[in-house]
């Protein structure tokens, strides 16, 4: 690893006083692609939301070498995107309108009255959330309402708006919730040319489904019970005996015996 | 990508940026603002004693701009006008609007389509308010008749910041769901105690129950004006939280990841809304139900973004708070209703038809 965008260094996080997550550390350097595993109520999730500041940490988690407690929320924002499961939707925005919500710490600084009349985006805004509306594939959506849309179309309005906020650091969870296969397979190569576009960005994400772990990730931390039990290649962490015993089942066969069904 | 930077330039002007639902709020705007000019002047050539048009719209005219014959409209028939009635249509038609608005912002913060100013504890700190005045007898010395209603405003306010504050206390990051069980449980303990007040003090408690029921009789331009300059700030400065209002509208978590101050913002609207609602309630009374559907037909009929949705709201309010006050008045003669028992009587049906209907042909549609 040539350089430590992020740095997590005995960081401990919960909620009401209770740490769920203990006192992990781990570094993660520029173009790398992290999934984090581990059974249900784990600590994956609250890993990931210490991570983009919503919930308080001790201990310290450096980003670019700056601790973010000591970012603002503005500044933190325009580093670190997270995504995650929204529960329902009561509003009635356009596919458009809603995606062009991530802009919003790109384009906050123009507040005006006037906007009633006109519109505070400008062409870079539109250029991203075109770009991003087509490769979630919802141009031709753009002008849906979002609660007329199925839980995977909300589910890509919303990783739509994730990706348009440009962040270095994006955090996933569980991106791939209500998508049909065809779209999981879609959002893994959309991942990885992200990724690739440019050379100062950082994926971490949340799944649950280990099959689509290998396409996308070449690095694995598995956490169970909010201390990292591996952190290693994929290859290496997904076929050893660590994963059936945090998940307390038996994976190695389980997928060996998927494989069988497939391959025949 | 090729294909579509080449065609950028030439796309992308603010025009071709606006979305169908924007164009149709923007000529909703505009048509809201005729609607409530007319509505307006409806309202004051309507009564006991009607009015033709052309006789309001030159009283109020001459009586605008200190013109000394009248326009020729009889100097009684101007009086009922200027001095009775535009007061009076004016004072429903801001009560109106700051209900709406007021509603339209919370239920947004508060990520629940049912809350309203009053779910906050707004309108049983204010009639608290209004019942201490009532029972001490008090007069503050610069606000005099308007003693009241300032008492009531603080009073709602404070009750509305006690609800945040302890909301604060027990959950760090103000969810939506504490603060609506938080400002209930406030909401209800006010009421007990404005009705122990009520309960024991007999004289006084037919006066603070009409009080509750509301009425826009007998205020002159004097309420009119200071509730009109508390709108216009509280407004404009809702207004320029419009983007993270339809942020935060979406959820609180993604709102903080998109780089809102999800907190602050909370806590300015909810004093903003505070002072709005609690001002309109102590010169009007507790006058339910617009706060709830004025915002909900704005973003069904036009758009929910809240550039529009405040402005809509705000107008769709006043129309209709005009257009129940007028019902109070001439329903039955000689006998004035209580307004907010008509606001919920002519409100609930109306609303029904629009929501349900327009519900049931999109599902068809489908």
């Amino acid at each position: 690893m040539l350089n430590k965008m992020l740095e997590v260094e005995n960081m401990s996080c919960g909620y009401g006083g209770t740490d769920i997550v203990k006192n992990i550390s781990f570094t993660a350097g520029c173009g790398e692609k992290i999934a984090i595993l581990g059974p249900n109520g784990c600590g994956k999730s609250t890993v990931l939301r210490s991570l983009s500041g919503i919930i308080t940490h001790k201990g310290e988690i450096r980003l670019d070498g700056v601790e973010i407690g000591r970012l603002s929320r503005h500044e933190l924002s325009e580093k670190v995107s997270l995504f995650s499961q929204i529960s329902s939707v009561y509003y009635s925005y356009s596919v458009y309108d809603t995606v062009e919500m991530g802009r919003y710490q790109i384009n906050s600084q123009k507040k005006s009255l006037s906007g009633i009349f006109g519109s505070e985006s400008d062409k870079t805004d539109a250029i991203a959330v075109e770009k991003y509306l087509r490769s979630m594939g919802l141009w031709e959506l753009r002008d849906r309402l979002i609660t007329e849309l199925s839980g995977g179309q909300l589910q890509r309005v919303m990783l739509a708006r994730s990706f348009v906020q440009e962040p270095k650091l994006l955090l996933l969870d569980e991106p791939t919730n209500h998508l049909d296969i065809s779209h999981q397979l879609a959002l893994i190569e959309h991942l990885k040319t992200w990724t690739s576009e440019s050379d100062d960005r950082l994926l971490i994400g949340v799944f649950h489904d280990l099959n689509l772990v290998p396409a996308l990730f070449e690095r694995v931390i598995l956490i169970n019970d909010g201390v990292i039990l591996a952190d290693g290649r994929t290859s290496e962490i997904l076929k050893s005996d660590v994963i059936s015993r945090a998940y307390g089942a038996d994976i190695l066969s389980c997928m060996r015996k998927n494989c069988e069904f497939w391959c025949d | 990508m090729l294909r579509l930077s080449k065609r950028f330039p030439r796309q992308y002007t603010p025009k071709h940026m606006a979305t169908k639902q924007d164009k149709r709020a923007r000529v909703g705007i505009l048509l809201m603002l005729a609607l409530s000019a007319l509505i307006i002047i409806a309202g004051v050539s309507l009564g006991s004693t009607d009015i033709s048009f052309m006789d309001t719209v030159k009283s109020i005219i001459s009586g605008a701009f200190h013109i000394e014959n009248s326009l020729g409209v009889s100097p009684g028939v101007q009086a009922i006008v200027f001095k009775l009635r535009l007061p009076r249509v004016l004072l429903a038609f801001l009560t109106g609007m700051a209900m709406a608005m007021s509603g339209a912002v919370t239920q947004s913060v508060l990520h629940n389509p049912l809350a309203s100013p009053y779910t906050l504890g707004v309108s049983s700190g204010a009639s608290l308010g209004a019942a201490i005045v009532t029972v001490l007898g008090i007069t503050l010395p610069i606000a005099r008749e308007l003693s009241l209603a300032a008492i009531g405003t603080v009073f709602g306010i404070a009750a509305v910041i006690v609800c945040a504050s302890f909301t604060a206390k027990v959950d760090k990051n103000m969810g939506s769901a504490t603060i609506v069980l938080m400002g209930m449980v406030l909401s209800l303990f006010l009421s007990a105690v404005f009705t122990l007040i009520a309960g024991l003090s007999k004289e006084n408690m037919t006066m603070l129950m009409r009080w509750q029921m509301g009425s826009f009789g007998s205020k002159g331009f004097k309420s009119v004006g200071v509730l009109a300059a508390v709108i216009l700030v509280c407004c404009t400065a809702i207004m320029l939280y419009t983007r993270e209002l339809d942020i935060i509208s979406l959820g609180d978590e993604q709102a903080f990841s998109i780089g809102v101050n999800v907190k602050r913002v909370k806590w300015i609207l909810l004093i903003l809304t505070a002072v709005v609602s609690g001002t309109a309630v102590s010169f009007a009374g507790v006058i339910g139900f617009i706060d709830l559907i004025a915002p909900h037909l704005a973003r069904r009929l036009f758009s929910p973004k809240h550039k529009y949705l405040c402005p809509l709201s705000a107008l769709i309010g006043g129309c209709f708070m005009v257009v129940a006050d007028l019902v109070s008045r001439i329903a039955i003669e000689n006998t004035e209703l209580p307004v907010g028992a008509v606001t919920a009587f002519i409100g609930a049906p109306f609303f029904a038809y629009v929501y349900f209907a327009g519900r049931r042909g999109r599902a068809d549609a489908k």
